[in-house]
């Protein structure tokens, strides 16, 4: 099927490249159908284009990428509402925010999408913890992300 | 809108299963407990508003990123 898009034109998608939304996510109540798409230039970061909105499409990222941390808790319900039973089974992507100043770049953690890769049905979850925000600065994840490896190195040498 | 007066200790129920209860009132900040069934999702609304904004804001972003050399960004940023 052809989509047409604002940013990319005209686009041919086929129906197993669809993903839904079982509930719109917030601010966009018209759109609950979105596809990827993968450049190697933006890697590891992704567009979702809305294929109801036109003009509708994020940046996202899968958030371990960034965040080495991220387990964030997710209640069974929203699993089940997307047809999984356990919160490894799905996959998570971060929508992200890039200002001017592309150093302050931000994902939304605290409200990440939690996606059914076989079924394609996703939905826009909200963590109920203050540790996750829904600006965390992806550079200082990747600072966090660096010390950790080099802690884990540090122990690793330390061994008998 | 229904509107309730209650008391310390004092609960409303919605429907058969979801109980919302006063559980303390210290000056502007009354501390509820909810009880409902695990299949019902609870939210302060707060954070959906939060999120939605965001969304939004992210919906007009990120224009030009392929444009820009993305790691070289992020790693000059630390």
């Amino acid at each position: 099927m052809k989509v047409a898009t604002t940013r990319f034109g005209e686009l041919e998608i086929t129906e197993e490249q669809i993903y839904t939304l079982v509930t719109p996510i917030p601010g966009f109540p018209a759109t609950k159908s979105f596809f990827f798409i993968q450049k190697e230039k933006i890697a590891p970061f992704q567009w979702m284009q809305s294929i109801e909105e036109s003009g509708v499409t994020f940046v996202v990222v899968e958030p371990r990428h960034f965040f080495h941390d991220y387990f964030p808790k997710i209640g069974m319900t929203e699993l089940k509402e997307i047809g999984l039973d356990k919160v490894e089974e799905s996959l998570l992507m971060a929508i992200v925010v890039l200002p001017e100043d592309m150093t302050k770049m931000t994902a939304n953690l605290r409200g990440p999408l939690v996606i059914n890769s076989v079924t394609r049905a996703m939905k826009q979850v909200f963590i109920e913890n203050e540790r996750w925000t829904v600006r965390e600065f992806i550079v200082e994840g990747i600072r966090r992300k660096e010390q950790f490896a080099l802690s884990e190195k540090a122990a690793e040498e330390g061994k008998p | 809108m229904l509107v309730l007066s209650r008391k310390l200790e004092e609960s409303i129920m919605i429907g058969d299963e979801i109980e919302i209860k006063v559980i303390s009132v210290q000056g502007e900040t009354v501390k509820l407990g909810i009880t409902a069934p695990r299949s019902i999702p609870v939210h302060r609304k707060e954070v959906y508003e939060e999120i939605e904004r965001e969304n939004i804001r992210a919906a007009g972003t990120g224009r030009e990123i392929e444009k820009i050399d993305l790691m070289k960004h992020i790693i000059k940023g630390k």
